[in-house]
C-alpha cells in the first residue's frame, strides 16, 4: 500500500481535470464536424 | 571449467522466477494460437518472453567471459524503437488511423460524446492505483483503460513506469477479453428493456472534403488542449489523411496492411524485453492486471451510464449499451453492442451507432493518453 493524503489529491486533480478536458475536446470537435457538415448539407438540399 | 559444468551452466542458473516467465510464455503462445487471443502480438511476445529468461540468454546484452561485450538483438530493438523515441507505437498509429473510417461518426456526431464517457476507467483506476502505486506509475496503469495498446505502451514509457511490462501484457490482454468482459459489465447496470431501445439509423452522405478536412481539425485541437497528445493524435491523424486523401492509394494501403504486419510483429516481441523474471514476477503485477481489469469494467459502465443520464433529458432515447461501444477497443465492442442488441430483441440493429461510438473511443483514448503525459508530469 502507498496510501497518502497528498497522492490521492493528485490522483483527484488528475481524473476531474482529466474528464473534463477530453468532454471539452470533444466537444469542440463535435463542433467543429458540425460546421463541416452543414453547409453541404445545404447544398445538397438545393 | 570441466566440461560437464560447462554443458549445464545454464540449466543451473536458472531460477524458479524464470521458469514462472517461460510458462507464461507458453500460456500467451497457447492462448494465441488456441484461443485466438489478440495472436499477433500474444504468440510473439510469448515467444519473446522465454527467449529472455534463458540464463545467458543472447537476445539481451550480455558479457561473454570476462571483457568481451555481447549487443542483444531484442534489447536493441526496444532500445531504438521504444525507450529512444516510442516510435514503434506511433507507427502503428499510421497505419491504425489509415484502417478507421470516420464516416459513421461524422454523420451521427453527437455519439463522439461516448468516446469521451467511456475513458471513465482511466481515471477511477488511477484514483484507485494511488493506493497502491506512486503516482507515475497508477496514472500508467490507468490508460490500460484507454484499451489500446500503444497508447498503453507510450504513456508508460514516457512516465518511466517500473510495471511496464505487466501493463503492456494487461491492455493486450483484457483487449482481447473485451467480448468476455463488456457483456457481464453491461448486464451490470442494464436491464432488458433498456437492451431492448430500438434506435433507426439514417444514413446520411459524408462529403470527402469533410473527411479530409476532419483530421487536421482534430490534430489542430488535440494540440491546443493537450500538447503532449500531439505525437499520438498526429500519427493517428496523418494515417487517416492518407486514406480520405483520395491520391495516396498505395502508400494508405501500404500504412493499413504491411506497415501494420510489420511494426505488430516487431513491436509484439520487443516488448518482451522487459518480461524477465526479475521485473515480472511480483505480487505488484498481479495488482497491475487486476486493475485493469477494473479499467475495462469501469470504462464500459461510465459509457452506460452516460447514455441512461442522456436520456433522462432526450425524447429519442439511447440504447445506453452504445455507451459501452465508447471505448477505443476497435470493432471488437462495436460487435459486442451489436449482438447483445440482437440477443435482447432480434430485429435491433446497433451495429452503425456503436461504430460511430467505437471510432470516437479511438480519438478520445489518445487524447486521454496526453492529457494525463500533460498534468502527470506536473504534479511529480
Amino acid at each position: 500500500m502507498n496510501f497518502s493524503t497528498e497522492n490521492l489529491i493528485d490522483t483527484l486533480n488528475i481524473s476531474w481535470q482529466g474528464m473534463l478536458t477530453i468532454f471539452i475536446g470533444m466537444a469542440i470537435i463535435y463542433l467543429a464536424i458540425l460546421l463541416l457538415t452543414h453547409p453541404i448539407k445545404r447544398k445538397s438540399n438545393k | 571449467m570441466d566440461f560437464i559444468d560447462f554443458l549445464f551452466n545454464s540449466v543451473n542458473l536458472i531460477t524458479w522466477k524464470q521458469l514462472v516467465m517461460i510458462g507464461v510464455g507458453i500460456l500467451l503462445i497457447f492462448l494465441a494460437i488456441k484461443k485466438k487471443m489478440e495472436p499477433s502480438l500474444l504468440l510473439p511476445m510469448g515467444f519473446g518472453a522465454i527467449l529472455v529468461n534463458l540464463p545467458f540468454s543472447g537476445v539481451l546484452n550480455q558479457t561473454l567471459g570476462n571483457a568481451i561485450s555481447a549487443p542483444g538483438a531484442i534489447q536493441w530493438l526496444f532500445e531504438v524503437g521504444i525507450e529512444a523515441s516510442e516510435i514503434f507505437p506511433l507507427l502503428l498509429f499510421i497505419g491504425i488511423g489509415a484502417m478507421i473510417d470516420f464516416g459513421p461518426l461524422l454523420a451521427n456526431p453527437k455519439l463522439i460524446f461516448f468516446g469521451a464517457a467511456a475513458q471513465f476507467g482511466i481515471f477511477i483506476t488511477i484514483i484507485v492505483g494511488g493506493f497502491f502505486f506512486e503516482l507515475k506509475d497508477a496514472a500508467a496503469i490507468g490508460i490500460i483503460g484507454a484499451a489500446d495498446g500503444p497508447t498503453s505502451i507510450l504513456v508508460a514509457q514516457i512516465l518511466d513506469s517500473n510495471y511496464l511490462p505487466a501493463i503492456m501484457v494487461a491492455a493486450y490482454s483484457y483487449m482481447a477479453l473485451v467480448p468476455s468482459i463488456q457483456p457481464f459489465a453491461i448486464k451490470l447496470v442494464t436491464t432488458k428493456n433498456e437492451r431492448k431501445i430500438r434506435m433507426p439509423y439514417n444514413p446520411k452522405n459524408v462529403s470527402q472534403l469533410a473527411k479530409i478536412i476532419f483530421p487536421i481539425v482534430v490534430t489542430i485541437v488535440s494540440g491546443m488542449i493537450a500538447p503532449a497528445s500531439l505525437a499520438l493524435v498526429g500519427f493517428l491523424m496523418f494515417g487517416n489523411l492518407l486514406r480520405e486523401c483520395g491520391v495516396l492509394k498505395s502508400l494508405s494501403e501500404t500504412a493499413s496492411h504491411t506497415l501494420v504486419n510489420l511494426i505488430t510483429l516487431l513491436l509484439g516481441i520487443t516488448i518482451s524485453f522487459k518480461m524477465t523474471a526479475a521485473d515480472f514476477v511480483n505480487i505488484q503485477t498481479l495488482i497491475v492486471m487486476g486493475l485493469g481489469l477494473f479499467a475495462f469494467v469501469f470504462d464500459t459502465i461510465g459509457g452506460v451510464l452516460f447514455a441512461k443520464f442522456l436520456n433522462l433529458f432526450s425524447k429519442n432515447k439511447i440504447n445506453p449499451m452504445i455507451g459501452a461501444a465508447g471505448i477505443s477497443a476497435f470493432p471488437m465492442s462495436a460487435r459486442v453492442v451489436q449482438k447483445m442488441g440482437v440477443e435482447a430483441d432480434p430485429e435491433n440493429h446497433l451495429l452503425m451507432h456503436a461504430v460511430s461510438a467505437n471510432v470516437s473511443g479511438q480519438i478520445a483514448s489518445v487524447l486521454a493518453g496526453g492529457i494525463i503525459l500533460s498534468i502527470v508530469p506536473l504534479l511529480l
